[in-house]
């Protein structure tokens, strides 16, 4: 397939504003908005049992100065019941919060896989596997925990923060606007640093992206990786990424590292403003030392909700970066929903035609340029001609994978930019060149190919293609497991699941694309066998070198540069002496050997 | 999709907390500065944390002094202070983070590493997905374990032991009950530990289960649509994303208790000590500023025992990620035999503790002896193990073969009989279970990386790797220039193509080679063997389908790859047979018969069967041979 021109098109990614981000992120938790509010709630409860535990003290303290022994108790009973309150809060409040994080996690990653299928080849095709993956699994949670925690914290910590003021400020109302102003004003100077944060945070998202896409790449590479001995130079590429996200991370680390500080310095600064300016005023005689360690106590309790709220923005410049990450895939062209609008059910598919169909990938040159032709229903229509012509991305455009750029493909049922790809494709059945299988049993990879194939039908299914026997004389049948993408099995078996997942599907159309290329001669002839079967009473495309697949074909299309130059059955095109003709005899002639048919093969 | 199985137990339940660190913290060795620097720096933490009692008191009877003067001198200095350590705290930041960094990614260069070189049938049996997952997650969680052990426990513990002695000078009997009722709460909390661990290294399996279902979906998202299996799919994994919900819940609930826990304790003994401390000052003898003082640092001595208690949850859950981390640090690579592999780690120690980054794995392929067979199998036992549990029925038992320098050879046979396990043992993607291989003398066994310098091999599909076209023909090879490079491209016929593309060599190809047709992509494989120049080829002759003018141009680049050269080539064309001195013909494992196209067809045997098939239904012009 081409599309050289992938990499340019990456390098248009990030559009999203901080705005936009900020808001889509906040809208992801608004289903969730009942379980923040109960969760403030909770932290309001409990932001007044941190203002209770220091009055209990300051009651014992001063108790313990003024030498009073009820007042003693009456604190130590009042501290007790604090404490067993706070205990049972705090244990709630983390579950409801635990669950919460787990629940909208899970849903919002459901929406981005069910987003990520739903959406455009085209645009799916900018992205190394690799990389969406990630944006699921770690961009996601990053994003929607971010978003959680932060909302709660703010809530939390603004009312926690409120209530402690308010007790301070009872206490002595000069002392607590200072103390306010310190909290204030120096998380302020983390402000300026937020962009910059932000854009390292996405640099960095993406440079971790392409170094699991290089890992993922070398893992899957794993029989190419040992025979080539690349071990050696794998791990000096790795580390040579690495160099280059250390730098990243060290910048992102430097800015952190005076972000998460400012905090604190708020506590301390405060502290010593409480201590002196407190001090000054209890020399004063305005002002009791029992209040003065109470307000000390206070401002304790009160440094936590402060310095997360100071954090808010530097901690929130991660989740925004993750959350651009996540809302670029939402926000991929979608193909159209699977369920007609009206209700009414299709029907048939019939013939095929296409009008003047154009395509290219990417922003390549075109790979089809307004091509004409139609495919008939119940026949065998073939596509041949050299690599590159185009043959395969007609199967593309058949199975709905891709839209035309221009004209136009036609049915019984409609004009194809009218009918969902769900529908169309539920009338199709495809196999590859190189069969596609994934983890599970054998039941279940035949299984894929209809959603209420029984077992039954998946044995008939084996069955026609030939594989049957085979499955039944492994030792637990067809609950085999078979390992990633049926590496377990050999070509051939492969190639026969993926047939038999085809039969049970019974399709309206089956394409085709060098279905027996991996079969050898004996297991060739039982699915030349099965295919023909299959064939029967449904419309066949096929793009195929085999003479003995094509050869049969009731029309033949010859492809060059993404036009048909020739069309006509084997005979026809034979006698035309046209291009089909020059490739069937230069295949028959080009070695000393004429025939090019192998022990295992079957070539032109 | 994903297997059940893959959620088990740890692998190393013996792994203890401490050996787990000491491993960790190896990777420290080559940062030592900056960690020390990390540690060093806690100090200031601790100054805080301690000094605040002191400097507190010390202001409190500055005021009932009422001295204005010394007030402001006292305010002044503290303020110094507090400026001096918070820079102090933002430099120990950026070491910890730094060094932290770096020590996760050396962890992480290591597993990418020993990943690469595990045995082919060890990765086969794992899925791509799991050990990418371990590389990107798992690897984040361990290390976090030594953040934990050095900054969170090591701290609370210094914390606690310099509160003490600060709070015995005053009152030993209540420093004592305070320090007495620290140890309750850690062990109270130590009830949860295997819970915690046995859950994080089900969650982590659960999470990488995920992402290999991602994967297979996102890659093979052309057969999900034509099959239709969206819907599907959508269910598989919000059911498996449930189940790790379910796990995520336990966890969540284990930790909260384990936090409440150990909070509740601490309270309750903090409210305890300061009645204690304010009914004995009801007897006089105490300032209001000591009382405080004391309540204070009660909580000094208190509080690192909570968070200990805390952090050593952290450390369990760290512990399950690094089970998952160090199962595949510890499986033997291809080139380890049992007895070389202890010594090999101790070397590797010793090399972390010298300092050096990166130890010479690469090894010149030397020439192997030409006097010797180029290739040399004996008395091959070979069984394939797809799991432990579930051992596959031998394939070869007892497989003898000779090829000589030059000749070649050419492998048929009907799918299963072994060709592609034969040709992978000659390059020593597997190892026989018994018997040996070897090449020009020099046995895979015993120096795999020497003997892999020998071959080439090629596959039937080509793997290419995402990133330039140049790249991926210098793959396998060591400092060739960009000449060399097109000239093999140039005789693997790939050289017009490529010069055709907008940016030629540097042209970056997708995933897999996504923007190429599979003719480009199996000439730009050739070139790679071209450049390899090894004596012996291994060629797995392409049966997917090329156009037959790429399939001549491949075919044209393949004969002259094989002159000078020795070849064992899996046949799937005529020609090729034809072309061979010599015709392997296998089944179930055994070659069963022996000879040229000549002889083999006159025997009458499996080869003339599979080759009258072949004709007898196709109407191609026969020929006499």
């Amino acid at each position: 397939m081409e599309k050289e021109n992938r990499h340019d098109e990456i390098k248009r990614e990030h559009a999203i504003s901080v705005s936009d981000a900020l808001k889509r992120l906040i809208s992801l938790g608004r289903p969730y908005l009942g379980r923040y509010i109960t969760l403030c709630i909770l932290a309001g409860i409990l932001s007044v049992s941190g203002v209770f535990l220091a009055e209990s003290l300051r009651r014992i303290i001063n108790a313990a100065v003024d030498k009073e022994m009820s007042g003693l108790i009456s604190g130590l009973v009042f501290a007790l019941i604090v404490v067993v309150t706070d205990a049972l809060g705090n244990f709630i409040s983390t579950y409801l919060s635990g669950t919460l994080e787990i629940r909208s996690t899970a849903s919002l990653q459901a929406t981005i896989l069910s987003k990520l299928m739903r959406s455009k080849t085209r645009e799916l095709e900018r992205f190394h596997s690799a990389d969406l993956i990630g944006r699921i699994q770690d961009a996601a949670p990053a994003a929607q925990t971010g978003i959680n925690e932060k909302t709660i914290q703010l809530f939390g910590n603004v009312l926690q923060v409120v209530f402690l003021l308010s007790y301070l400020l009872s206490l002595q109302y000069i002392l607590t606007l200072g103390t306010l102003l310190i909290c204030i004003l120096l998380p302020l100077v983390m402000v300026p640093f937020s962009r910059r944060l932000r854009n390292l945070h996405i640099e960095r998202e993406k440079a971790v992206a392409a170094q699991q896409s290089f890992v993922q790449d070398a893992l899957q590479g794993a029989e190419v990786v040992r025979a080539f001995s690349l071990a050696p130079r794998l791990g000096s590429q790795f580390r040579q990424r690495l160099e280059g996200l250390t730098a990243l991370h060290t910048r992102v680390t430097r800015l952190e590292a005076i972000g998460y500080n400012m905090p604190f310095a708020v506590v301390l600064g405060g502290l010593l403003y409480v201590l002196s300016f407190g001090g000054y005023l209890v020399i004063q005689g305005r002002l009791d030392v029992g209040a003065v360690a109470a307000f000390l106590i206070t401002f304790d309790q009160i440094t936590q909700p402060v310095s997360r709220l100071a954090n808010l923005w530097t901690e929130l410049q991660s989740a925004l970066a993750q959350g651009s990450r996540v809302f670029e895939i939402t926000d991929m062209e979608e193909e159209k929903a699977t369920v007609r609008d009206d209700g009414k059910k299709y029907g048939e598919m019939g013939t095929v035609s296409f009008e003047k169909v154009s395509f290219g990938y990417g922003s390549s040159d075109l790979v089809l340029s307004g091509v004409s032709f139609t495919i008939e229903q119940g026949k065998v229509t073939a596509f041949a001609g050299p690599s590159g012509s185009g043959k395969s991305t007609i199967l593309n455009l058949l199975m709905a994978v891709y839209e035309p750029l221009a004209g136009n493909i036609d049915c019984d049922m409609g004009s194809m930019a009218d009918i969902p790809p769900g529908e169309w494709r539920s009338r199709i059945a495809y196999v590859s060149q190189e069969p596609y299988l994934f983890s599970g049993t054998i039941r279940e990879n035949i299984a894929w190919g209809r959603a209420d194939a029984d077992v039954s039908a998946v044995k008939e299914a084996a069955r026609s293609a030939g594989i049957h026997s085979f499955i039944e004389g492994l030792p637990q049948g067809y609950e085999t497991r078979i390992g990633e993408r049926g590496l377990t099995l050999s070509g051939g078996e492969r190639q026969r699941l993926a047939i038999a997942r085809a039969f049970v599907r019974e399709p309206e159309m089956l394409i085709l694309d060098e279905p027996t290329a991996a079969l050898d001669s004996q297991h060739e002839e039982m699915i030349q066998q099965a295919l023909g079967k299959l064939m029967q009473g449904r419309t066949t495309v096929v793009v195929a070198h085999r003479l003995s697949t094509i050869r049969d074909a009731n029309v033949i299309y010859y492809l060059e540069n993404g036009s048909i130059v020739e069309a006509g059955n084997h005979e026809s095109l034979m006698a035309e002496d046209g291009k089909y003709r020059a490739m069937v005899e230069k295949s028959v002639h080009h070695s000393e050997n004429p025939h090019e048919l192998a022990i295992e093969g079957g070539y032109l | 999709m994903i297997t059940d199985d893959k959620v088990k137990s740890p692998a190393n339940p013996s792994s203890t907390v401490w050996s787990a660190f000491r491993r960790l913290v190896g990777y420290a060795g080559l940062y030592r500065a900056g960690f020390m620097a990390a540690i060093v720096l806690l100090a200031a933490k601790l100054v805080v944390d301690i000094g605040f009692a002191t400097v507190q008191k010390l202001f409190i009877d500055t005021i009932t002094s009422s001295d204005t003067d010394a007030l402001t001198r006292v305010t002044v200095i503290c303020g110094i202070a507090c400026a001096i350590i918070i820079v102090c705290l933002i430099f120990q930041h950026y070491f910890r983070f730094t060094v932290h960094f770096r020590m996760a990614w050396d962890l992480r260069s290591r597993l990418f590493d020993r990943s690469n070189r595990l045995s082919f049938q060890e990765v086969q049996s794992m899925h791509s997905g799991d050990l990418s997952s371990r590389n990107n997650k798992d690897v984040n969680s361990a290390m976090s374990m030594v953040s934990s052990v050095v900054y969170e426990l090591f701290y609370n513990l210094l914390l606690t032991l310099v509160s003490f002695i600060y709070l015995a000078r005053s009152d030993v009997w209540i420093a004592l009950l305070a320090l007495g009722s620290g140890p309750v709460v850690f062990f109270c909390s130590r009830f949860f530990d295997r819970k915690l661990r046995n859950l994080s290294v089900d969650i982590f399996a659960r999470e990488a289960g995920l992402r290999a279902l991602l994967q297979e979906v996102v890659q093979g998202m052309t057969v999900v649509r034509a099959f239709g299996m969206e819907d599907a799919i959508l269910n598989r994994y919000v059911k498996e994303r449930a189940e790790l919900g379910i796990l995520q819940r336990k966890r969540t609930v284990l930790v909260g208790l384990l936090w409440q826990t150990s909070a509740f304790i601490n309270n309750v003994v903090m409210v305890v000590c300061a009645g204690m401390i304010a009914y004995s000052a009801l007897g006089g003898g105490m300032s209001a500023g000591g009382v405080l003082a004391f309540v204070i640092l009660i909580g000094r001595v208190q509080w690192p025992f909570v968070h200990m208690s805390q952090t050593w949850g952290a450390v369990q859950e760290a512990l399950g990620a690094s089970d998952r981390v160090f199962e595949i640090l510890d499986k033997e690579t291809e080139n380890e035999s049992g007895g070389e592999r202890a010594v090999q780690r101790e070397e590797r120690q010793k090399r972390i503790e010298r300092g050096e980054r990166q130890a010479p794995y690469f090894r010149n392929a030397s020439t192997g002896d030409h006097n010797q067979p180029a290739l040399m199998l004996k008395d091959v036992h070979f069984a394939h193990k797809i799991s432990a549990d579930d051992p596959q029925q031998a394939l070869f038992e007892g497989l003898n073969l000779q090829v000589n320098a030059g000749e070649t050879v050419a492998v048929v046979g009907p799918s299963g009989s072994g060709k592609s396990t034969l040709v992978r043992l000659c390059c020593g993607l597997y190892q026989p279970d018994q018997g040996s291989v070897s090449l020009h003398g020099v046995c895979l066994r015993e120096s795999l990386d020497q003997g892999r310098g020998l071959a080439t091999y090629v596959p039937q599909i080509p793997y290419l790797f995402a990133g330039t076209i140049g790249d991926n023909i210098a793959f396998g090879t060591e400092g060739k220039s960009e000449e060399e490079i097109r000239m093999a491209a140039g005789l693997a016929g790939a050289d017009d193509f490529i010069m055709k593309l907008p940016d030629g060599y540097a042209t970056h190809i997708g995933e897999h080679g996504a923007s190429l047709s599979g003719g480009q992509k199996q000439r730009i494989a050739i070139a790679r063997a071209f450049l390899r120049e090894a004596p012996l080829l291994l060629l797995d002759e392409a049966t997917s389908a090329l156009d037959n003018e790429t399939e001549s141009l491949v075919q044209r680049s393949l004969d002259v790859l094989m002159q000078k050269r020795t070849t064992l080539v899996i046949a799937h064309r005529l020609s090729t047979v034809l072309d061979a001195d010599r015709i392997l013909v296998m089944e179930k494992g055994w070659i069963v018969e022996e000879g040229t196209h000549k002889s083999l067809l006159e025997q009458q045997g499996l080869y003339a069967k599979l080759y009258r098939i072949q004709f007898q239904e196709s109407d191609m012009p026969k020929e006499a041979v």
